[in-house]
């Protein structure tokens, strides 16, 4: 009894009340979606039932959750991890279609999302690692593992067409920049990434282009205090490596070669430019030179291999469907109507249960993927505000919670878990909104969706009982 | 030791990003929200709907220009369960002919799928009710009615070559990069499969603007941003659809298939499977009880037996087999092989009817000698270094032929038939320890050979042609689109010459004057054939006609199967001779009418229930005022 109470005292009341409030303001959304005038709120055969039921599994869970030991999540995160990767190979395996992803599991009659659960066991395995080499020297392997640990798990999802989740791993980079990656390394993971989506959405040569134009700008604009420091070596180098530039961008296309060649001669030029002043040791072009060039090979070769050799012609269907780049009017016109309805919410919304454009079924996946619509249509500006400013205040409290820790694998984690809250948020929120592509993936504790609401759930208890015990040092 | 470097800086960056973030969304909102004003007109309490508009599905015309299918609008009841309010039931009921059960029972299934939108309440409304339930439908608010078009037919023939149209199902959804949507129809089997892309035209889109409770006001922009549709392609068939109904008259109340094609350039003029059924029976709301009550029928009526059936070809396959074996050399036109009533073997006898001497190739052929082609098979064979190596020879030139390999043709489910390969004799008696006389009945089409009738009818177009043939195909013309028509121009040729067929020929034309199929003679025209009687494990034989005519620059080759016929020159060879006579004088002599109606009424399967019934005259003013109403319309 005594022990029991003295954990609820040192677990963070803050962040306890930003989460349940959270999950009240999902429920009132969730209910104002299905709400008419004939229905009841208790009828736990509509959304905002089931809703409701699954919160209050949601805190049992938690709640049961700050009984177990600290230890517990460093002694077992390898084997919840070793369990996540099967579960996500078995799903992609045995999945149904839904919604045009094989992500779904079904067991009985329930239906759950393994990446949810991913999340919390990708993120207790990177704790577990990064607390293990914490303090090392980071090798070349240690830091190729991190990026293992979060990049299998992506993987496997991108493969399931889940396209939503996999980005949401990929928000660990935070972390691992936070615990002290090089940032030009953290930035080329993400440029990789980057290129990949952009390259699928406006195509390899675009961005060839655009990358060209980027590594251009950079040596012109370093090429002054090297020709300061070397005037005809200088010169040289910033024309051949210009010429190298030109050609690609125009010389290909009016010999009418071919730009994969194209491209290969410009990187050609650029290292014979690198060697004629290697003497001169004028070293910040070199790595970005050579990342740019890795990063070209990638562009111009990988993309293309990955779409049509690795990934089945579907999947790449569906990715461009997510990323709302197929012929697809359905994408275009959620996002017009997503817009004209957080729009026609003003400055002070129509109030609770009085948004028209939600209750006469405007936009699709309403109660899901596209709730903050109803946010935006019933409380305007004024909800929308408060709303993200509560958000905001439950992330920075979560990486307020991470600074206080002793132990490096606390730390890690309650860092993922606001990485993992922050690109859920930017993604669908920003997709609401036409910021972003139309990604389907939920809004924490406010979509409807039992899995989704049980996994963040169980993601932020595990922390908050690691806070509790944030004096000692876990191993 | 490496010294650690502060990394708390990094925290704050990351927080800043994350504020920078939010800050992003918050000015992004303020102007969704406060400043801009664009989508606010409608929104204050309306909304935009945007609405497929189905394009027309292209119409279906025969060769000579007669139209055999066509969209007619039927009419819908559609509910919007939201606006339904103080609605007298019984009074409802009574006018729109339904009862409770069916209304509660609807009214809960549109509740389900939305409570505003439409959703279907009652559909296949006939023209009369459609015009007395529009009058009372004020007094009904939340009902509305819609009009959708069903595919309907001219003729009830033609069912297995047209093919029909369903929803979507998933698969074809996936499929179709994202042009399908649930309750989209597509061609699911047929010329409608076939060229789905050309019938089904492009869908186009309207924006309407919708009140609070999801009623149409009117167009967005008075329509400025909508996208029409458009209509599909007319086909134009190479099948005459009078010639199609006339032939599936003739093989009504009989299993098997017809097959007519054009020689000159592979058109198919005819395509029956029997039996058949009315393609109107598959139409509209119709189809899911019939297609039930067709696909459990034992006789398999959805089968298209004329592309996928499965049958030895017997002695239909001489003609081929005398033209092999005289182009490898093992056989000459002036050849004579004894046959004393069958071909002799060690063991046992390839039995054969009493006929006189057949002292060379035509006599062969018009005799029908089982024993000259079983010597025909055995010396090509045996010409050859060893007989896997004759076998593999004989696969070979057949499949020049378009046998035991696909055709070509423009329809769906066509099967590949069967020529033995010398591994399949490996595997019966060991590598290398058989010949010739193991398998001499192929030299008949025993044995293993099989044919689709349609193969079978190709081979006879090859013989008319003199060694080539164009891929049977049923299309003739698409507007706009020619190219289409670039794989049916190309001559495949087998690389016999025609001056080995002109032997063929005559001996075709023999076994229809003195032979065999005297039945099939006309007294205008000279139909060159070769009956068949293939045996076969499910019963009696099968009876087989393959004939084209006339003789000399020939119009129209037939292969016909009728399953458990008996001898060819009992079923198959008549209905085949009445079907080139009508095609070739576009009617049947009088001396040949009692042939006609023998065939018409004769009856070899006891399930006549699917057969169409028949009604000449009636169907024909029809067609014509269908037509009337359509065509100009078209131009």
């Amino acid at each position: 009894m005594r022990e029991k109470k003295s954990i609820m005292e040192n677990v963070d009341q803050p962040l306890l009340w930003l989460y349940l409030s959270l999950m009240v303001i999902g429920l009132l959304n969730v209910f104002a979606v299905s709400f008419s005038d004939d229905v009841k709120f208790f009828d736990l055969s509509l959304p905002h039932g089931k809703q409701f039921l699954w919160m209050g599994i949601s805190l049992v869970v938690g709640f049961s959750i700050l009984t177990f030991e600290s230890s517990f999540f460093t002694k077992f995160a390898m084997v919840l991890y070793g369990v996540t990767i099967a579960v996500l190979i078995v799903t992609f395996v045995v999945a149904v279609d839904i919604n045009g992803a094989r992500s779904w599991l079904q067991v009985g009659s329930f239906q759950f999302q393994p990446a949810e659960f991913g999340k919390t066991t990708t993120a207790l395995m990177l704790a577990k690692f990064l607390s293990i080499i914490n303090g090392q020297p980071r090798s070349f392997k240690n830091k190729l593992l991190s990026y293992l640990i979060i990049g299998v798990p992506m993987g496997i999802i991108v493969l399931q067409s889940d396209v939503g989740s996999a980005l949401v791993y990929a928000s660990l980079v935070l972390v691992v920049y936070r615990e002290g990656f090089p940032v030009y390394e953290v930035l080329f993971v993400l440029a990789i990434g980057l290129c990949f989506v952009f390259a699928l959405i406006f195509g390899v040569d675009p961005v060839a282009v655009v990358l060209t134009f980027i590594i251009w700008l950079y040596i012109v604009f370093n090429s002054f205090k090297l020709v300061r420091k070397e005037k005809i070596k200088g010169i040289v180098f910033l024309v051949i490596f210009s010429a190298g530039v030109f050609f690609f961008l125009i010389g290909g296309e009016v010999l009418g070669m071919d730009t994969h060649i194209a491209a290969a001669v410009m990187l050609i030029a650029m290292i014979a430019a690198l060697i004629n002043v290697r003497k001169v040791r004028f070293f910040q072009m070199n790595i970005p030179v050579v990342l740019f060039a890795i990063l070209m090979v990638f562009v111009m070769f990988g993309v293309e291999t990955i779409t049509t050799d690795i990934l089945e012609d579907y999947q790449v269907q569906r990715i461009e469907t997510l990323l709302g780049m197929s012929d697809d009017a359905d994408a275009e016109y959620n996002v017009t109507q997503s817009k004209m309805t957080i729009g026609s919410g003003g400055v002070f919304g129509k109030g609770y249960l009085q948004g028209t454009l939600t209750q006469s079924e405007q936009v699709p996946e309403q109660s899901t993927d596209f709730i903050f619509c109803t946010i935006g249509e019933e409380w305007g500006f004024f909800g929308t505000f408060i709303f993200l400013v509560i958000y905001l205040l439950f992330i920075l409290r979560v990486i307020f919670i991470a600074e206080r820790q002793r132990s490096p694998f606390s730390r890690v984690y309650a860092y993922c878990v606001a990485s993992f809250f922050f690109l859920q948020i930017m993604i669908n929120v920003g997709m609401t909104i036409g910021l972003i592509p139309v990604i389907g993936i939920p809004l924490p504790f406010i979509s409807y969706g039992g899995s989704s609401v049980l996994a963040f759930s169980i993601m932020i208890f595990i922390m908050l009982r690691l806070d509790a015990d944030r004096l000692f040092i876990l191993r | 030791m490496a010294v650690i470097e502060n990394l708390k800086p990094r925290g704050y960056v990351i927080q800043a990003v994350i504020a920078a973030i939010f800050v992003v969304f918050i000015v992004r909102l303020f102007y969704l929200q406060v400043i801009d004003d664009t989508y606010k007109q409608i929104a204050d309490d309306r909304g935009i709907r945007k609405e497929q508009v189905d394009p027309d599905r292209g119409q279906i015309f025969d060769r000579n220009g007669k139209l055999i299918v066509y969209n007619e609008p039927s009419y819908k009841l559609m509910v919007v369960p939201s606006q339904v309010k103080d609605i007298d039931t019984i009074r409802f009921c009574e006018i729109i002919g339904v009862d409770k059960e069916y209304f509660e029972k609807k009214m809960k299934e549109a509740k389900n799928f939305s409570r505003v939108r439409e959703s279907v309440f009652l559909s296949q409304i006939s023209a009369e009710d459609f015009g007395r339930i529009e009058e009372y439908l004020y007094e009904f608010k939340g009902f509305y009615t819609a009009i959708t078009p069903v595919r309907r037919y001219t003729y009830p023939a033609a069912g297995h070559l047209l093919g029909y149209i369903a929803e979507v199902d998933s698969n074809d959804i996936k499929k179709s990069d994202g042009y399908y949507r649930n309750a989209d129809m597509i061609g699911k089997t047929g010329v409608e499969k076939s060229y789905e892309k050309l019938l089904r035209g492009k869908k186009g889109y309207h924006n309407i603007v919708i009140d609070r409770f999801g009623r149409a006001v009117g167009p967005l922009n008075n329509g400025s941003e909508d996208v029409e549709p458009v209509a599909g392609k007319n086909l134009t068939l190479t099948i005459d659809i009078e010639l199609q109904y006339y032939a599936e008259q003739l093989m009504a109340g009989k299993r098997g298939a017809l097959v007519a094609i054009e020689p000159s350039t592979g058109e198919i003029l005819a395509l029956v499977s029997s039996p058949t059924y009315d393609p109107n029976m598959l139409s509209g709301s119709a189809r899911n009880k019939n297609f039930a009550k067709l696909a459990l029928n034992k006789e398999n009526p959805l089968n298209n037996r004329a592309l996928s059936g499965y049958y030895p070809p017997g002695s239909t396959f001489k003609p081929v087999m005398a033209a092999l074996g005289m182009q490898q050399g093992s056989l000459t036109s002036t050849t004579g092989y004894s046959c004393p009533h069958g071909y002799v073997m060690s063991g046992h006898t390839v039995d054969c009817h009493n006929h006189p001497y057949p002292a060379n190739v035509e006599l062969g052929i018009g005799h029908s000698c089982n024993a000259y082609f079983c010597y025909a098979f055995r010396y090509f064979i045996e010409d050859h270094s060893n007989p896997a190596e004759g076998m593999r020879d004989f696969k070979a030139k057949l499949a020049l032929w378009g046998i035991g390999t696909r055709t070509g043709i423009d329809l769906p489910n066509e099967r590949n038939g069967n020529v033995p390969s010398p591994e399949d004799y490996d595997k019966i008696y060991g590598k290398g320890r058989w010949k010739a006389s193991n398998c001499v009945t192929l030299g008949i089409g025993q044995d293993r050979l099989i044919l689709t009738p349609l193969q079978s009818a190709n081979s006879m177009a090859t013989i008319a042609n003199g060694g080539y043939f164009y891929s049977p195909h049923v299309l003739k013309f698409a507007d706009g689109e020619d190219s289409l028509m670039n794989a049916f121009t190309i001559r495949k040729e087998t690389g016999i010459s025609d001056s080995i067929f002109k032997y063929v020929r005559h001996g075709m034309a023999g076994a229809v004057n003195f032979g065999t199929a005297k039945v099939a003679h006309i007294d205008s025209i000279q139909v060159c054939g070769k009956t068949g009687t293939a045996e076969n494990p499910h019963g009696k034989s099968h009876s087989w006609f393959s004939c084209f005519a006339p003789e000399v620059n020939p119009k129209i080759a037939v292969a016909i199967i009728v399953e458990n016929g008996g001898w060819g020159a009992t079923y198959a060879a008549p209905i085949a001779s009445l079907v080139v006579e009508k095609y070739m004088n576009d009617s049947i002599s009088a001396k040949r009418k009692p042939l006609e109606e023998r065939m018409m009424k004769s009856v070899l399967i006891l399930d006549r229930e699917v057969v169409p019934p028949i009604q000449n005259n009636s169907n024909q003013d029809t067609t014509k005022q269908v037509q009337a109403a359509l065509l100009p319309k078209e131009q």
